[in-house]
């Protein structure tokens, strides 16, 4: 059986992907609305979450690297333990899958396909993504890293191609919102930055490093991710204002539409989503690869993912098309009672695996001391 | 129109799992579960069937409690 392996760069920018591409579509309308100007600080705090999993997983993984999440919990709860907890990963898994899926077909019915049912888009972008997961793990790390590159070029530059429209009054005074504000702006990104338990899953599986030096590739990835999400959110602040973007449904679609420059670069708006919108693919290839894992786990013995590739489409497909019936409902799911699953789930999580992580290192020090 | 495309691609899996043998033992039961799921969804639509859906479900549970804390 061919191995898959993905370089530590590749998972470094998978995982930047991964965040940056997820919460460009709707996240900062929410966050501006709770926190206004202030909005573009709310990032730091669902970073250090994103991180704190990262390192407890990599605690976890110490002396198990090559399994992915699925197989650990099995190894470390036993199999039917392990099997019922990746049945619960499996519909958080699923969920995300959806509401991924769904917010990027109303994104391109919006911007690129305004006659086109959802649904129809919908499918199509469910064919390409099973076309792509098909290819395994190490496709979509190539085309991923390829994307990543595409998208923090059009984000970095945003600040320079608006440097006409922007306003440092709109941005100004920092911190005058409370803490509070800013709290409640940090608990509507929690729930995507939890959402790296997807990478968290098969990363450790498929990496070439098993210990890499300095910082880990999915730290650094999640800090680039931060990064490029506050130089968006403080271009989009400064642009557009805080009472427009609380407002608009895509504030950074209006963002991008804001450009410019010359009257024939009047549409950059087109070539810049063009870019965004594969981004966006790529995380929900990554999300549907993890589910094929998870549900491929679920069973005794370990199955083949690929079986179940196919399989999944009419469940997604359905479950995307019946689980929203507006955006507005889906804004309100991703930005209000995804966090809080998120953080639930994890957190019931993780205890578990340490609990059960400290009680079997425990056992093997007292064999060891028998023998 | 929805059925058709699920029963569709149910059968064209089954027909590829079948022709190449890639699932074992329990393996079949997850994938039955599907099958079952998604049919139930196609045929059910927008009745209770749609309360099963995790997000539908999580969402008219929990919302209004988070709306009323958050605002």
């Amino acid at each position: 059986m061919q191995t898959l392996r993905i370089s530590s760069n590749q998972i470094a920018m998978l995982t930047g992907c991964f965040l940056s591409a997820g919460m460009i579509v709707s996240t900062s309308k929410e966050m501006v609305y709770q926190a206004g100007q202030d909005a573009w600080t709310g990032y730091f705090f669902p970073m250090v979450y994103g991180a704190l999993i990262i390192v407890i997983s990599i605690w976890l993984y110490k002396g198990r690297e090559g399994i992915t999440l699925f197989e650990l919990n099995k190894k470390l709860l036993g199999g039917i333990g392990g099997s019922l907890l990746n049945l619960v990963l499996f519909w958080y898994l699923l969920s995300m899958l959806i509401t991924d899926l769904r917010k990027l077909a109303e994104f391109v019915k919006t911007t690129l396909l305004l006659n086109t049912p959802v649904s129809v888009t919908m499918f199509m972008i469910l064919l390409l993504t099973v076309y792509l997961t098909r290819g395994g793990i190490e496709v979509i790390a190539r085309v991923g890293h390829l994307y990543f590159f595409l998208l923090a070029a059009t984000i970095v530059s945003l600040p320079i191609l608006l440097i006409n429209e922007f306003s440092l009054a709109n941005v100004r005074p920092v911190m005058a919102n409370g803490l509070e504000a800013l709290a409640k702006s940090s608990f509507m990104a929690v729930g995507s930055y939890g959402e790296v338990i997807a990478m968290i899953s098969v990363m450790f599986a498929f990496s070439y490093q098993k210990n890499p030096k300095g910082l880990h590739p999915m730290l650094r990835g999640v800090v680039f991710g931060t990064f490029l999400l506050t130089v968006l959110s403080v271009t989009l602040i400064g642009t557009v204002g805080t009472s427009i973007s609380a407002r608009a449904m895509y504030p950074n679609l209006m963002l991008v539409q804001s450009i410019h420059i010359t009257d024939f670069l009047d549409r950059l708006d087109i070539i810049l989503v063009s870019f965004w919108v594969p981004s966006y693919i790529i995380k929900i290839c990554l999300n549907y690869y993890v589910l094929t894992e998870c549900i491929s786990s679920i069973p005794s013995e370990k199955q083949n993912p690929k079986a179940y590739t196919i399989v999944l489409v009419p469940l997604v497909f359905m479950m995307g098309h019946l689980s929203f019936e507006s955006v507005v409902e889906l804004v309100h799911f991703e930005t209000h009672v995804w966090s809080f699953v998120t953080v639930f789930l994890q957190v019931v999580l993780f205890s578990v695996l340490i609990v059960a992580r400290l009680m079997r290192d425990r056992q093997r020090k007292k064999e060891v001391e028998l023998t | 129109m929805m059925t058709l495309i699920v029963l569709g691609t149910l059968l064209y899996s089954q027909y590829r799992k079948t022709t190449s043998d890639k699932l074992k033992g329990s393996g079949n039961v997850p994938y039955y579960l599907i099958a079952l799921l998604a049919i139930g969804m196609a045929v059910g639509d927008d009745s209770g069937m749609t309360m099963i859906l995790p997000s539908r479900g999580l969402l008219i549970w929990f919302d209004p409690i988070l709306e009323k804390l958050i605002e």
